[in-house]
């Protein structure tokens, strides 16, 4: 099936909802968001299929990811009201008007869970196995040459994906850190 | 073609590179290993080699994803038809060596 893709400008997003929907894709497959923190924003996707028509039409937008606020198209597509509430409530997304945004699994207290730099606690508490390296731990065994002597390479230290610096504790942080702070912000 | 129902690992073939364990997006895989310097009179300098002391799936946290099997430069780990059994407690869900034979 022919898939089409469409980037909208936020302003226009519920206008090419409404046409497209009006235009027969009248199913509504799925609408989520992106986070994407390095670009302040977040991508706002629907995906519409017209079952007649044979056609597939992704719609993307972007909205601002301090403010993100987005029209509703539970008007015009009322599948939606649902995949809104759970865009509300994982990446903070406002759709206004929609009538309904009650979050379906968290209190809220721990933010959106799915935005990138929210912290996941089970990630911050547990040890992640791969920072374990068999390079660090001493050679068994005699060495080669009398004298010789084999070095334990130092490695630079991976970090697990996903999960960002910020989140670790202070205590773990780097050394030195009793003197950065007052150097960070005299500048 | 073998069925996804389990994950093996061949020991033989692993090389302790830690590909696995730090791909893998649930964090199930442990390993520890260490390093031995293999006895070879004509080196310059002295060979090592990882030598793998424990890897342990837990069957309680994978997702039967299959990033592991796809990293592995080595084909040490591989899928199997055979599906993990059922314990009592989270414990008997970590599989070591022998049992993901």
């Amino acid at each position: 099936m022919r898939c089409d893709e469409l980037a909208v400008a936020a302003t226009s997003w519920r206008a090419t909802c409404a046409e497209l929907a009006a235009d027969g894709a009248r199913m509504l497959d799925f609408l989520t968001c992106v986070d994407e923190p390095a670009d302040a924003r977040i991508e706002v996707l629907a995906h519409l299929v017209d079952v007649p028509g044979r056609r597939r039409v992704l719609v993307r937008t972007t909205v601002d990811r301090a403010d993100p606020e987005l029209d509703s198209v539970v008007d015009v597509l009322p599948g939606a009201a649902w995949h809104e509430r759970e865009a509300h409530e994982m990446f903070g997304v406002r759709f206004t008007g929609n009538p309904d945004l009650r979050p379906l699994l968290t209190t809220g207290a721990m933010g959106h869970p799915l935005r990138r730099t929210t912290p996941l606690p089970s990630r911050v508490q547990t040890p992640w196995p791969g920072a374990s390296d068999p390079a660090e731990r001493p050679p068994e065994g005699p060495p080669v040459r009398p004298g010789g002597r084999v070095a334990a390479r130092p490695r630079s230290r991976l970090a697990p994906p996903g999960v960002l610096p910020e989140w670790t504790p202070a205590t773990e942080g780097p050394r030195g850190a009793e003197g950065t702070p007052g150097a960070e912000g005299s500048t | 073609m073998a069925a996804h129902a389990r994950i093996a690992l061949d020991a033989a073939a692993c090389t302790s590179c830690m590909l696995c364990v730090r791909e893998c997006p649930t964090w199930c895989i442990t390993l520890t290993a260490h390093q031995e310097s293999v006895g070879d009179p004509g080196a310059r300098r002295p060979r090592t080699v990882n030598v793998l002391d424990a890897f342990t799936i837990d069957w309680g946290l994978c997702m039967y994803c299959g990033i592991c099997v796809e990293v592995c430069p080595f084909d040490a780990l591989g899928w199997r038809s055979d599906p993990v059994g059922p314990a009592s407690a989270p414990e008997g869900l970590r599989h070591g060596i022998t049992e993901l034979r």
